[in-house]
């Protein structure tokens, strides 16, 4: 049980085989879309947890001021049942009026967090408190939008297969401001991120399938040797991102690697064992290796086939092959 | 696209499991504010334990204490209600409930970790606000538990936003706004709610609320406090009688043992009940005297709540239908404890003939008087008994004697013995107030076979200037004696006008010696002192106060089917429909005007707050601010034009620009504090130069 942020009942708790048709309901209501601006057609409300209980206490009082026929118990029951019928308006106005975007997501790694990036903006300038993002299977995040009129989010889904993402439906919910009321909404912005294969690193593969003609080493340093850092450029691999910085000054720094250059590798399919999964592991890790060498490497699986090369495009393409692999593209 | 039909739940930040420290501080607000008006009846453990657990919550809030272990909180929770148990005993008694209820609510703290728990607090708040209802109803109690339910709801807004934006003050000031907003419609279904007949029978209080009491034994009051507390308030039809004629029966006191008056038992339990006229009954009883063409005053009284079934009217009086019964001593009764201001209406009938006939069973009740207690009075009652020519003669001769003789009127009268008693005040310390007088002239009637007993209740009462309404206080509780004369029926006769007719004709404070003033309380010195305009004041909030009565706690089922009948002129449901909806309409209503007023006042950006306010500043002190320049332009302008080096103004420039359209949005507060220092050096490079 958390203490602000209430465990949020799935509206899907209805049986499976309404499931369906509460899906298609779901979309004809809330069709998906880029951009949306929450309104009375993509607004849910109903009593929370602890309404229901509010229930519950209003019924007491009533008893009590029945059978000590108190005027004034009445009073403070009608009130509170007042108050309840009063901030269904303000918890619907409290999510009412935002607009919601999807920016961007960030491709990852089985077993990593992708990264899904939404603005969350009220154009109308009135102050929203208390509202909550999440997509289903993540984590939830405050919106901050009381004094800035937009925020942009950094939501994460754990990654658990290859391939396409779809996190589903984005919740946005609020308590505000009495906690008996859930106002919520289901987005759904036909968002997507690339979860590549989870890597695995295996030297002694990698040695058998280095060509025959060496290339010279770099004199920068050491093989794989972290060498420099510098700010991020369009296309530098993420995993070089040093977050920690980041989260110091605000600026994208990678760390930048000194290798072996020149060096052409092909990355074989057909010299690794194991089931596909295992193989399409092991060449991921195989490609970043030969990436952070600054080496040319290409790809060889069945049905495809990638000159060898270097950069990050390379990189994407070679990782985005593997992601994909026996999957639709 | 997929949607997963399984159910999923959200994860969030360990970190905000806890609840926030100013939701804390408002949970631990509310808890103290309701607790407050209770604190009077509560045992000192109590309140020792509630500080205890504040205390213990707040060091673990600063992280110096943990959360108790399981086996502390069940001792704690067992040995409270044992001691509750052990102290209060196992009674079904609203005050044992009251601690159970705030000792709960004070254990349950030191376990407040959830959010869960935090609304349980805060819904337990709003009982304990409640029950404070049952004790008191006048409107201050209600005006401070509206500002405690304010406090409450405070602590509800504070669980419901991000731990950064909890603010005590804004979260009470939108929970005053949400308070106002629920008015309209409260006050539309307090007034259309059915009020029902209770379902069962609740625990009544035991704390001794001043009021009459069962049984008087005078001899053993050293000093009769006089408290000013209302008993009950009058509001006659017509014309008010005259202060003397306001006799209110309450009680009559039919037996004597040990010094003591007692209702005493009827010699039958089996037909006690053909013994009261429940009028709704439609049933006349036989002692029921005929009041047919009779002069008669009507009234309706509001009583404040005693947790006794005694009503109060002035003889004869005949109750209106309705939850009253018309006992066959002629007391009014309630067929429940009265546990909150009661309403009700009589009609009297002065002239009324009690008992036209005297049943023997009543005679011998009535003449009854304990054997060997008292001789010498006996003997002295009968031998003037003698000498006077009728009944009646002799009571006037009684109290003849009173008037004349050493008797002394106090409310500081010596002590009596149990046995002996009447003798012992006859004849040696003659001094007494109204119990005494009333005790010793009745059992003098009983000692020569006249019928006689003592009527508790009572006497005149202040008639507020404002309202014009009869406000009887505890003050005015008063004893009398009632005997039964052949062909005449019962007939008042009051010892105390004998002694003391100031008493009677002008109210107690005339009859009081001045070093017996301060019996009475500073308000009730005040009210019927000198000083006119605090007086007045004094009546003006009491006149309030009963209003409050007629129309608010008073409001009963009669008041609503009048108040329905005035509103709607008929009540079908159609109406009360519509009238429902008028009040959510005008809550509603309410809360969306100040939804949008709160939409009209525009989020402004921090940055652009702060360049406002330098350009604000700069324009009135020389630096003229041209309308269709941009702030950037403006900054640039009046720094060449004082000649400032580009490097004194061109990285804020920058930097503003960077903070009010770079793509990031979000500001940090040491960032606005940067940018307001080099606003500031800006400002004096411009001044200097």
């Amino acid at each position: 049980m958390s203490s602000l942020n209430p465990r949020t009942t799935s509206i899907h708790s209805v049986p499976s085989r309404f499931g369906k048709t509460f899906d298609r309901w779901l979309n004809h209501r809330i069709p998906p879309q880029k951009k949306i601006t929450l309104a009375q057609r993509s607004i849910f409300i109903f009593p929370s947890k602890i309404g229901a209980a509010f229930f519950i206490l209003l019924f007491l009082l009533l008893f009590g001021a029945i059978n000590y026929q108190n005027s004034l118990i009445f009073g403070i029951t009608f009130l509170l049942g007042s108050l309840f019928l009063v901030t269904i308006l303000h918890t619907y106005k409290n999510l009412a009026g935002l607009t919601l975007e999807f920016i961007q997501s960030r491709p990852g790694f089985v077993g990593e967090n992708i990264e899904f990036v939404i603005k969350i903006s009220q154009p109308s300038g009135a102050q929203h408190e208390g509202i909550q993002l999440g997509w289903p299977d993540g984590v939830k995040q405050w919106a901050q939008l009381e004094e800035f009129e937009s925020d942009t989010i950094h939501l994460f889904v754990p990654a658990k297969t290859r391939g396409w993402m779809t996190p589903g439906r984005l919740l946005i919910e609020t308590f505000y401001p009495l906690g008996l009321l859930r106002a919520w909404s289901w987005i759904d912005f036909e968002s997507r991120a690339l979860v590549y294969p989870k890597p695995v690193f295996q030297q002694t593969v990698m040695q058998a399938s280095v060509d025959n003609d060496d290339g010279e080493i770099m004199q920068r340093g050491d093989n794989d040797d972290f060498y420099e850092m510098r700010s991020y450029q369009e296309g530098d691999p993420i995993k070089h991102i040093v977050w920690r910085s980041y989260a110091r000054s605000n600026e994208l720094m990678v760390k930048q690697f000194a290798g072996h250059k020149d060096l052409q590798v092909m990355l074989d399919w057909q010299q690794l064992h194991g089931d596909t999964e295992y193989r399409l592991s092991c060449l991921t890790g195989l490609a970043l290796i030969a990436n952070r060498n600054d080496q040319e490497f290409g790809l060889r699986m069945p049905g495809v086939e990638i000159k060898p090369n270097s950069g990050i495009t390379h990189l994407e393409n070679i990782l985005r092959e593997l992601a994909l692999y026996e999957m639709e593209k | 696209m997929k949607w997963k039909s399984k159910s999923h739940s959200i994860e969030v930040h360990g970190i905000e499991k806890q609840i926030p420290r100013n939701s804390l501080v408002l949970i631990m607000l509310a808890q103290a504010a309701v607790i407050m008006p209770h604190i009077k009846q509560l045992s000192p453990w109590i309140i020792f334990l509630g500080l205890g657990c504040a205390w213990w919550r707040w060091m673990i809030f600063r992280d110096r204490f943990k959360f108790p272990p399981w086996w502390l909180k069940a001792i704690l929770v067992l040995s409270s209600g044992a001691i509750i148990l052990a102290t209060e005993g196992i009674q079904h008694r609203l005050e044992t409930w009251t601690s159970f209820l705030i000792v709960a609510f004070a254990l349950k703290l030191i376990e407040t970790k959830t959010r869960r728990d935090a609304y349980s607090v805060i819904f337990l708040a709003c009982f304990v606000i409640a029950t404070e209802f049952i004790y008191t109803q006048t409107i201050l109690v209600t005006f401070y538990q509206c500002v405690a339910l304010i406090i409450v709801i405070a602590a509800m807004i504070g669980m419901n936003q991000h731990h950064t934006r909890i603010n005590i003050f804004s979260s009470l000031k939108l929970a005053t706004k949400l308070f106002l907003q629920a008015i309209p419609l409260m006050l539309v279904v307090f007034v259309l709610f059915p009020r029902i007949t209770p379902f069962w029978s609740v625990p009544t209080a035991n704390t001794a609320r001043t009021g009459l009491s069962s049984e008087m034994t005078p001899g053993e009051i050293a000093q009769l406090t006089r408290s000013d507390e209302i008993a009950f308030r009058a509001v006659f039809t017509g014309k008010t009688p005259e202060p003397h004629e306001l006799y209110w029966r309450g009680l009559v006191f039919s037996h004597y043992s040990n010094g003591t008056w007692s209702q005493g038992d009827l010699p039958f339990t089996r037909r006690k009940d053909r013994l009261i006229d429940w009028s709704n009954d439609q049933t006349t009883r036989s002692f029921v005297p005929d009041v047919e063409n009779l002069q008669k005053f009507s009234y309706q009284i509001l009583q404040e709540p005693t947790d006794k079934i005694w009503r109060f009217g002035i003889d004869l009086a005949i109750p209106k239908p309705g939850d009253n019964g018309l006992t066959w001593d002629f007391r009014v009764i309630s067929k429940r404890p009265m546990v909150t201001l009661t309403r009700y209406r009589i009609d009297s009938y002065p002239d009324a003939k009690l008992d036209q006939s005297l049943p023997a069973w009543s005679r011998n009740r009535e003449t009854k008087l304990p054997e060997g207690d008292n001789l010498r009075i006996i003997a002295y009652a009968k031998d003037l008994h003698q000498k006077a020519s009728s009944d009646r003669q002799y009571i006037e001769q009684l109290l003849r004697e009173i008037r004349t003789f050493n008797f002394r009127y106090t409310l500081r009268p010596p002590i009596l013995s149990r046995s002996n008693a009447v003798d012992q005040f006859w004849f040696d310390t003659q001094a007494g107030f109204c119990m005494h007088y009333a005790g010793a002239l009745a059992y003098m009637l009983r000692a020569v076979d006249i019928p006689a007993r003592v009527v508790g209740g009572y006497q005149g009462g202040e008639i507020n200037p404002v309202t014009g309404h009869v406000v009887v206080r505890q003050y005015h509780a008063h004893a009398w004696v009632e005997a039964w004369l052949p062909g005449e029926g019962w007939q008042r006769f009051d010892p105390t006008a004998a002694i003391a007719p100031e008493r009677i004709e002008q109210g107690l404070d005339a009859a009081l010696a001045e070093d017996e003033r301060d019996v009475l309380s500073a308000f009730t010195n005040v009210r019927l002192g000198q000083a006119i305009l605090a007086a007045r004041l004094l009546y003006l909030f009491e006149s309030f106060e009963h209003r409050w009565n007629m129309f608010v706690v008073g409001y009963d089922s009669d008041r609503q089917s009048d108040t329905l009948q005035k509103i709607l002129g008929k009540v079908t449901p159609l109406r009360v429909a519509l009238v429902f909806l008028i009040g959510v309409a005008l809550s509603f209503a309410l809360a969306g005007l100040s939804i949008f007023i709160q939409y009209r006042k525009r989020v402004v950006h921090p940055v652009v707050k702060l360049l406002q306010r330098f350009i604000h500043d700069l324009n009135g002190r020389g630096f003229e601010h041209q309308t269709q320049e941009s702030p950037m332009q403006y900054i640039k302008r009046i720094c060449t034009e004082k000649g400032l080096a580009e490097n004194k103004y061109l990285p804020l420039v920058n930097k503003l620009q960077l903070m009010l359209y770079a793509s990031t949005t979000t500001t940090e507060k040491s960032q606005l504090q940067e940018l307001k220092k080099d606003f500031f050096q800006l400002k004096r490079a411009l001044f200097s130069a």
